[in-house]
């Protein structure tokens, strides 16, 4: 999987440093050196012509970013808490709840670990877009917050099992985590 | 295992926004005129990066006999339908992120007439060196969104999606 990731990585920027000349009506696939591409803008007098380069050469997203998994992480985390929820065991059956408690405290389990590795990620990421000059009200700060308290309430909820508080902080935590990507869709 | 694997998938569809809409960025432009006749020019500008004060400003007939060093006078009846596009997606009537903190970020007393005079857009631009810019000669000008941000057109100004000409390598 991570040579899947760094050899998708290493295409993605190889397509990044493809310097071919933009415009050029003979061009024939030769590339040209990444001096010689800010010689030739420097002799452009005209307004910039990007976009021409860009049509040529179009922009693809990478599907790998860390922006990317950041989100990967918070939505894999919302989700499983959501297959922990629909999997909690029911009391009145005993055959039941054999088979669910393993399925339920996985994805519990792995709802709490996604949730604490998406907001590590988003401080690493996106510490500088938390400015709290903006009030908690604004949508970054809100959406840290609740990714944080999200987690807390995975991680508690996982901690506390099988107690019978912990549905409630499992549920208050995905409301969180809920309500924090919404916010940043 | 495979459950997180089935998520991964499920979410980086839904971030691609095949599944849902995303309202990260600004609204993109959704109106034929707008395009045409301010499109033809420069970037179609989103309404969602200034508020209303501002393009009522800007659209003023003398204001647009000199629209930043040229006359881009029009007919009235297009300037009033322009006008009237951009007042009603205006960054104070958007629900998209960047707008919202475009118009937070602007003070009530301000009537900004270039986006990059607005609080956020410095706040996002500042750390980045003159050279990727004001002094790259295929850039110039922080005004030419799209000269960077690939997917200006769609609305879209997220980091993934930014690629400054002559610096490959820039990372944020």
């Amino acid at each position: 999987m991570a040579l899947v990731v760094i050899s998708i990585q290493c295409a993605g920027q190889a397509i990044g440093q493809d310097l071919r000349m933009p415009g050029h009506g003979s061009y024939s696939g030769y590339s040209l050196l990444p001096s010689d591409s800010i010689y030739l803008a420097q002799n452009d007098s005209g307004t910039p012509a990007y976009s021409a380069s860009a049509e040529e050469n179009p922009f693809r997203e990478s599907w790998f970013t860390a922006n990317k998994i950041h989100g990967y992480l918070g939505l894999s985390s919302l989700i499983l808490a959501g297959v922990a929820a629909a999997t909690a065991p029911d009391d009145d059956d005993g055959a039941a709840v054999q088979s669910n408690r393993g399925t339920h405290h996985n994805a519990a389990t792995a709802a709490a670990a996604l949730g604490a590795a998406s907001a590590t990620s988003g401080f690493i990421l996106h510490w500088d877009d938390v400015n709290l000059e903006n009030g908690i009200l604004d949508r970054d700060n809100l959406h840290m917050l609740l990714g944080v308290l999200a987690t807390a309430g995975f991680i508690a909820a996982v901690s506390q099992a099988p107690e019978e508080s912990h549905a409630g902080l499992g549920m208050a935590g995905g409301v969180a985590m809920g309500i924090g990507i919404v916010l940043e869709w | 295992m495979l459950s997180i694997l089935i998520a991964v998938a499920f979410a980086s569809s839904a971030l691609a926004g095949d599944l849902f809409p995303r309202f990260k960025g600004v609204a993109p432009v959704n109106n034929a005129k707008y395009e045409s006749e301010c499109g033809s020019c420069h970037f179609a500008y989103q309404p969602g990066l200034l508020p209303s004060r501002s393009w009522r400003k800007l659209m003023e007939p003398r204001e647009l006999e000199d629209h930043f060093g040229d006359n881009a006078e029009m007919e009235e009846s297009e300037r009033i339908a322009i006008l009237d596009f951009l007042i009603s997606h205006a960054a104070e009537t958007s629900w998209y992120k960047r707008s919202t903190k475009i118009n937070r970020s602007v003070h009530k007393g301000q009537t900004p007439l270039r986006i990059t005079e607005t609080r956020y857009i410095k706040r996002k631009h500042e750390e980045i060196p003159r050279k990727m810019t004001l002094d790259n000669p295929k850039v110039r000008s922080l005004s030419y969104c799209n000269n960077c941000h690939m997917r200006a057109a769609d609305g879209v100004y997220d980091d993934d999606t930014v690629r400054i000409p002559n610096f490959p390598a820039w990372d944020d």
